[in-house]
C-alpha cells in the first residue's frame, strides 16, 4: 500500500491525495480505534466534536493526558474510539551512552557517533498509556497537528504502537481547525501519514543534535577555561539557526556603529492663504548634501519669490485592506501592533486553536481556499458588540470579498476565526480580537480617498504638496491597527501665482538604521531562510535566554558582549557561521526531503560532512575566538598544551 | 621645426577647441612629437591631433596658464559668456549621502540594513530617487572653482576619471563662485591626469567628505604580508 500511494504524490490538493479506499480497510474488522492528538486540549476538543459532547473520560498513566471514549461511525461502521494525546514529541534523539557525558569524547566525534531515539522519563507514562490502549485496537488514527513536527510526532506514536502491536492499521487525519466541519471531513478522508515530511524532521533533529552538541561542548569547555571570571558557569550554546539569528542582530548593531551622519540642506516653502489654512510644499530635489549648492538655489528663490502653480492633479487613492494572515505576518503584526512577542503570540495562538477559536496558526498560506465558506465565518462575528455591525454590513453589501495573496502551503488556510467568543481575557482576548478584525478587514473593501497634488515653481525650482480626502474608510473602521488621515490643503488653480508666506533653508542630519525589532528580525530570518515560520520565535527566544542579546527599553535587540564576541570570533575565522548561507542551504534541502525530492540519508551525510569540516577548522583557529572575546571579557587566560588537548 | 606649424596648431586649438596653451609648452610638445616620430614627416592634421591628445593628459596646473576671468570664484553673481576648456579634478554627487555611496563602492552596502518590518510610507517618486546633482571641482590650472549640475547633464558621470577635460560653453550663471551648469553648457573632451587618478578617486573623495581614513588599497595589503 505504501508504495502504491507514494507514487501518486504530485497532485495539487495534497490534503486528499492519499485517501484510503474503504474497500481496503474492510479486510480486517475494525471495532476499536485509538486516536492520538498532539496535546490533551486538542484531544479533548476533537473528542467533544466527534462525540457531540457525550464522551466518557478515563485516566491514563499520565495525569496530563486523559482518554476520551465514545462511539463513532468510521470506515462505514460503528466503532469505539479512544482519543488520547501525547505532549508534543514523545521521543528524543540522543547520543548513545559512551558519548553522552561532556568529557566523554573529543567533540569532533559527535559528528559520527551513534545516536538513538528514546523516550525521556517524564514521557514514559504517556508511552505506557499508548501501549496499553493500542493492544485492544485494530486501527490507529494520528490526529497530531498537520505540520512537519506533527507528522514526525505521528511517526513516534506509530513506532511505539507498532512495537506492541505490529499489525495495527495506521491512518492520518488531516485538518486545519478543530471545528465540526473540519473534523468530520478529516474522518471521512483519512489518509496515510507522510513519511517524507517526517523524514525531514528526523534529518533536522539529527543535524541539530550533532552540530549543536559538538560546537556547544567545544566552545563552552574552551571559553570557560579561558575566561573563568566571566564565563565559568555559563553554557555557551551553538545552534545553526541561533547563530545566524544572532548574526543579524550583531550586523545591525555594527552598521549603526559604523554609520557616519551627514548634514543636508533643503528649501521649505510655506503658504498660509488665510488664517485657517496652511500648507508646506516640499522640494522636488528633496535635499542636498552641500551647503553652497543649496544656498545658491535658495538665494535665487528669495530674489524672485513669486510662486507659479504649474499643475493641480487629483486622482483616486486607495489604502489596501490587509492580506489573509499567515504565521509570519501574525508574528510580525502582533509584535508591532499589540506588543506581544512572537513566542508569546504563538503560544496564545496555539491555545486559541486547540480551543477551536481559530484555525491552525502555523501556515504559510495567504489566500483563502475556494471551499472555505467565508460567509458563515463572518456571520459568526455579527453578534459582537464592537465589530458585529461591521460584520453585518459585509454580509449586507455583497458578502465577503477577500483580498488574496499568492502563497499557499497546500496544507492549511490562512489564520482566521473559526468560532465566536467573548469569554477571553488579557492577551488571549487581544490576539483573538486582532485575528477577527484582520479577517473582517480582509473580507471587506479597501479604503478610498482622493489625493490632490499641487506642483509649483519658484525661480525654476519645483515644489509640491498634496492633500488627501478620505471618501470611504471601509476596512479601516474595523481595523484600528492601520491609520490614514485626511489632509486638507487650500484650493489652487493652475497657471495662477501667489506669494509664499515663507521660504526657508533648513538643515537636517542623516540618521543610522535603527536596532532590530522582533518583527524586523523575523523578516530577516524569513528573507534568508533561517528556520521555518514555525521555529522563528523559538530561535529568537534562545538567543535571548542565552544572554547573547538583550532588549532595549523600546523592545529592540541589542547584542550583548558575549554575543558580539562570538560572532566576531567566528567571522574572523573566515567561516561565515553567523551568516545565513550554511543554514539556508540546509533548510532548502529539508524542504526537498519533505517533498520526497531528495533522500534522507544523502542530505544527512552531506550536511554532516560540511559542518564537520567547519568544526575542524574552527577548532584549529580557536585562538581567534579567544581574541575576539577578550575585547569584551578582558584578557584571555593562558592554557597549557595539555589542557588544549583535553578539549 | 617651423614656426608656422606651431602657430597653425595653436590657432587650431583655439578656434576648434577653445584651448589656450603657453608657447613654451606648445613648442616643447611639438618637438617631442617630432622626436617620437623618428624623423618621419608629421602632417599638420596629425600634429594637431597629437598635441590635443597631450593636452588632454596634462595637468593644467603644469601649464600655469590662466584662462578664466580673475577672481571668478569669489563672484557673488555674474555670468560667463564665452567658452573655456578646463580640467575637472573630481566630482561628487551631493543629492545623496556620501556614506551610502561609499558603501556601494566598497561593496559593503548591506541590503539587510534596509530591511524593516514596517512597510515604508508611500514615497513620492522624487523622494525615492532624487535628481542627481554633481558638484564639480574645476581648474584652469591657476584658478579653482566649483560647478554644480543645476539641470541634469547626461554626459557627466562619477565614472569620469580625475583630470578629465571639459569645454564649458557660455552663457553660464555664476553665483557665490559656483557655475550653474546645464547640459548645453558642458562638452566632455576626455583625457585624464595620471597623478590625480588615485588622490581623486571616488572612494577617496567620499572618504574625505566623511572625514574617514581611506581604506588600504588591496595591493598595498599584499605587500604588507
Ligand atoms: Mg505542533
Amino acid at each position: 500500500m505504501n508504495v502504491l500511494f507514494r507514487s501518486l504524490r504530485v497532485t495539487i490538493d495534497s490534503r486528499f491525495y492519499r485517501q484510503v479506499s474503504v474497500s481496503m480497510i474492510r479486510r480486517t474488522q475494525i471495532k476499536k480505534v485509538l486516536c492520538v492528538a498532539e496535546k490533551n486540549d486538542a484531544a479533548k476538543g476533537i473528542a467533544e466534536i466527534m462525540s457531540n459532547g457525550s464522551s466518557r473520560r478515563r485516566e491514563g498513566y499520565s495525569v496530563y493526558n486523559k482518554i476520551y471514549e465514545y462511539e463513532y461511525h468510521l470506515f462505514g461502521q460503528n466503532v469505539t474510539v479512544s482519543m488520547t494525546s501525547v505532549s508534543g514529541h514523545l521521543l528524543s534523539l540522543e547520543f548513545k551512552a559512551p558519548f553522552q557525558k561532556w568529557h566523554s569524547c573529543n567533540p569532533v566525534l559527535l559528528f559520527d557517533a551513534e545516536v538513538e531515539k528514546y523516550c525521556p522519563e517524564n514521557f514514559t507514562p504517556i508511552k505506557r498509556t499508548l501501549e496499553r490502549e493500542v493492544r485492544q485496537c485494530q486501527a490507529l488514527v494520528i490526529w497530531t497537528d498537520c505540520d512537519r513536527e506533527g507528522e514526525n510526532i505521528g511517526f513516534e506514536v506509530i513506532d511505539v504502537c507498532k512495537a506492541v502491536k505490529p499489525n495495527i492499521q495506521v491512518f492520518r487525519a488531516r485538518f486545519s481547525e478543530i471545528t465540526p466541519n473540519s473534523i468530520r471531513r478529516a474522518c471521512e478522508t483519512l489518509t496515510e501519514p507522510d513519511v517524507n515530511v517526517s523524514d525531514a524532521v528526523d534529518v533536522r533533529q539529527e543535524l541539530d543534535l550533532r552540530i549543536g552538541a559538538s560546537f556547544t561542548r567545544f566552545q563552552t569547555l574552551r571559553l570557560q577555561k579561558i575566561f573563568p571570571e566571566s564565563l565559568s558557569d555559563q553554557l555557551i550554546s551553538y545552534g545553526s539557526c541561533q547563530f545566524p539569528t544572532l548574526g543579524f542582530v550583531v550586523e545591525r548593531f555594527k552598521a549603526i556603529q559604523a554609520f557616519v551622519p551627514e548634514t543636508f540642506f533643503k528649501i521649505k516653502v510655506v503658504h498660509e492663504p488665510n488664517e485657517e489654512e496652511s500648507v508646506e510644499f516640499s522640494w522636488k530635489r528633496h535635499r542636498l548634501f552641500n551647503h553652497t549648492a543649496c544656498l545658491v538655489l535658495y538665494q535665487m528663490c528669495m530674489e524672485d519669490p513669486m510662486a507659479k502653480v504649474i499643475s493641480v492633479t487629483s486622482k483616486p487613492k486607495s489604502k489596501w485592506r490587509p492580506l489573509p494572515l499567515d504565521t509570519v505576518e501574525l508574528e510580525k503584526l502582533a509584535s508591532r501592533k499589540l506588543r506581544i512577542s512572537a513566542k508569546e503570540t504563538m503560544k496564545i495562538a496555539e491555545k486559541l486553536y486547540t480551543q477551536g477559536f481559530i484555525s491552525y496558526p502555523r501556515t504559510e498560506t495567504n489566500m483563502f481556499p475556494q471551499n472555505l465558506n467565508l460567509t458563515t465565518l463572518v456571520e459568526q462575528q455579527t453578534q459582537d458588540n464592537e465589530w458585529g455591525n461591521f460584520a453585518q454590513r459585509i454580509l449586507e453589501s455583497g458578502g465577503p470579498t477577500p483580498r488574496n495573496g499568492n502563497k499557499s502551503d497546500q496544507a492549511h488556510p490562512p489564520i482566521h476565526p473559526t468560532k465566536y467568543t467573548n469569554s477571553l481575557q488579557g492577551n488571549e482576548k487581544r490576539l483573538y480580537e486582532f485575528i477577527v478584525r484582520h479577517f473582517l478587514a480582509c473580507c471587506s473593501k479597501d479604503a478610498q480617498g482622493q489625493e490632490v497634488t499641487v506642483e509649483i515653481e519658484i525661480a525654476e525650482e519645483r515644489f509640491s504638496a498634496s492633500g488627501l480626502t478620505i471618501i470611504a474608510r471601509n476596512y479601516l473602521e474595523v481595523y484600528p491597527y492601520d491609520k490614514w488621515y485626511n489632509k486638507v490643503i487650500p484650493l489652487y488653480t493652475a497657471d495662477t501665482t501667489f506669494q509664499p508666506t515663507a521660504i526657508e533653508m533648513v538643515e537636517g542630519q542623516t540618521s543610522p538604521p535603527q536596532l532590530l525589532t522582533e518583527a524586523d528580525l523575523i523578516s530577516l530570518m524569513e528573507k534568508h531562510g533561517i528556520g521555518t515560520d514555525a521555529t522563528h520565535a523559538d530561535h529568537i527566544e534562545t538567543i535571548k535566554s542565552r544572554m547573547y542579546v538583550g532588549l532595549t527599553a523600546d523592545q529592540r535587540f541589542l547584542p550583548g558582549e558575549l554575543g558580539m564576541g562570538l560572532v566576531e570570533g567566528y567571522n574572523s575565522m573566515g567561516y561565515e557561521m553567523s551568516k545565513p548561507d550554511l543554514r539556508a542551504e540546509l533548510e532548502a534541502d529539508l524542504k526537498l526531503v519533505s517533498e520526497g525530492r531528495k533522500d534522507k540519508a544523502s542530505v544527512l551525510s552531506y550536511h554532516v560532512a560540511k559542518y564537520k569540516a567547519v568544526f575542524i577548522e574552527s577548532v584549529r583557529k580557536a585562538k581567534k575566538l579567544d581574541e575576539a572575546l577578550s575585547n569584551y571579557l578582558g584578557p584571555a587566560q593562558e592554557i597549557t598544551e595539555q589542557e588544549q588537548g583535553e578539549m | 621645426m617651423s614656426v608656422g606649424e606651431v602657430q597653425v596648431t595653436q590657432a587650431w586649438l583655439r578656434s576648434q577647441w577653445h584651448i589656450q596653451v603657453p608657447h613654451a609648452w606648445l613648442d616643447a610638445c611639438v618637438n617631442w612629437i617630432k622626436e617620437e616620430a623618428d624623423s618621419e614627416p608629421v602632417p599638420q592634421s596629425l600634429l594637431n591631433q597629437r598635441v590635443l591628445e597631450q593636452w588632454l593628459l596634462t595637468d593644467l596646473r603644469d601649464l600655469s596658464h590662466p584662462v578664466l576671468p580673475e577672481r571668478i570664484s569669489e563672484a557673488q553673481k555674474t555670468e560667463l559668456t564665452s567658452c573655456y576648456s578646463l580640467q575637472m579634478d573630481s566630482l561628487l554627487d551631493v543629492s545623496q549621502p556620501a556614506y551610502t555611496q561609499l558603501q556601494r563602492i566598497r561593496g559593503t552596502d548591506c541590503s539587510n540594513d534596509q530591511v524593516s518590518a514596517v512597510t515604508p510610507e508611500t514615497q513620492r517618486p522624487w523622494e525615492a530617487k532624487p535628481t542627481r546633482m554633481l558638484m564639480l571641482q574645476l581648474t584652469d590650472g591657476v584658478q579653482s572653482l566649483e560647478g554644480m549640475e543645476y539641470r541634469p547633464i547626461p554626459t557627466l558621470s562619477t565614472n569620469l576619471p580625475p583630470g578629465t577635460k571639459l569645454q564649458l560653453v557660455g552663457p553660464i550663471v555664476v553665483r557665490l563662485g559656483v557655475l550653474l551648469l546645464k547640459a548645453e553648457n558642458v562638452k566632455v573632451l576626455g583625457g585624464e591626469v595620471e597623478q590625480l587618478l588615485e588622490i581623486y578617486s571616488q572612494s577617496r573623495v567620499l572618504s574625505g567628505t566623511l572625514g574617514l581614513p581611506e581604506e588600504n588599497h588591496p595591493e598595498d595589503e599584499e605587500l604588507d604580508d
